[in-house]
């Protein structure tokens, strides 16, 4: 459910151009940052990301508070941009994660830094060979630290079958990184 | 005669419940994952100029006109008419330098 000061928010911004623009400040990040993981690259989630808030503000004056938030109103559009992207580039299982940048811990000796960035790197390499549904749980989950809840209203699945998703999601993984002879611990 | 089925079945499908215990993870897997999907930020640039296109997109659409976003054929369309205009000058150039050159020999 939007909270009270956004649900006037979005009806302001029906008719009134500045709130729109406050709207997009407050959800901006969180929906590049899901566009970038699941696209790949800089270019195109600038690109879809422009689409998303065009998409909204052209569509927003059907937009209705329905139990729904705001924020899983914008990521569904988002989903279906990314989707389309994915279907007319034919480009499947492809996630940004090459791009990241992994911050140095400044007081992390050398060695272990080198350590922890090939976890990262075959763990990157993990995640790209999961199917495109789990890759987006993923991203809502740790990227966008979204609970289990707000994942299944952007899903649209139920609380409980994300949970389990989740779970298999992660076991999978494991069981891909043991097949391999890796392990994190 | 479902039901009688269903009820019967409801204590033993709860024992197998309890005594079924998912596969557990091992601690640090998901910090390790969520260290891998790390958040990322639009540019300054890129979030600026998208607010100053959307505030304009929303002015437009108060007065009655539709919000589009421009549709990438559009760009290619534009690109590729620059280039072949660009083409287009460049041979013509060439072709004049190179005929005053013959001139100029004969």
């Amino acid at each position: 459910m939007p909270e009270p000061d956004e649900s006037a928010c979005i009806e302001a911004a029906k008719t009134d151009p500045d709130v729109f623009g406050e709207l997009y400040e407050r959800y901006v990040d969180r929906i590049y940052n899901y566009i970038f993981h699941r696209v790949g690259n800089v270019h195109d989630a600038e690109d879809l990301t422009s689409r998303t808030f065009f998409r909204a503000l052209s569509h927003l004056g059907s937009y209705q508070d329905q139990g729904v938030p705001f924020s899983a109103w914008l990521y569904r559009i988002a989903h279906n941009l990314v989707a389309n992207w994915h279907r007319d580039r034919g480009r499947h299982h492809v996630v940004a994660l090459d791009e990241l940048i992994i911050k140095s811990l400044p007081h992390e000796h050398p060695e272990v830094m080198a350590e922890i960035q090939d976890d990262a790197q075959q763990l990157k390499a993990a995640i790209r060979r999961l199917d495109a549904t789990r890759q987006e749980l993923l991203v809502l989950k740790f990227s966008e630290g979204l609970s289990n809840a707000e994942i299944g209203s952007i899903m649209g699945r139920s609380e409980g079958a994300i949970k389990s998703l989740y779970h298999r999601t992660l076991l999978a993984m494991r069981k891909d990184f043991l097949r391999k002879g890796l392990d994190i611990e | 005669m479902m039901g009688r089925v269903t009820r019967l079945l409801q204590h033993p499908i709860r024992a197998v419940r309890r005594l079924y215990k998912p596969p557990s993870l091992p601690w640090g897997f998901e910090g390790a994952v969520q260290g891998a999907l790390r958040p990322v930020e639009p540019s300054a640039s890129f979030r600026a100029g998208l607010r100053g296109n959307l505030t304009l997109a929303a002015q437009r659409k108060m007065s009655g006109l539709v919000v589009e976003y421009p549709k990438p054929f559009r760009e290619g369309v534009i690109l590729g008419l620059s280039t072949g205009l660009l083409a287009a000058v460049v041979t013509a150039l060439v072709l004049i330098f190179r005929s005053r050159l013959v001139g100029a020999k004969r």
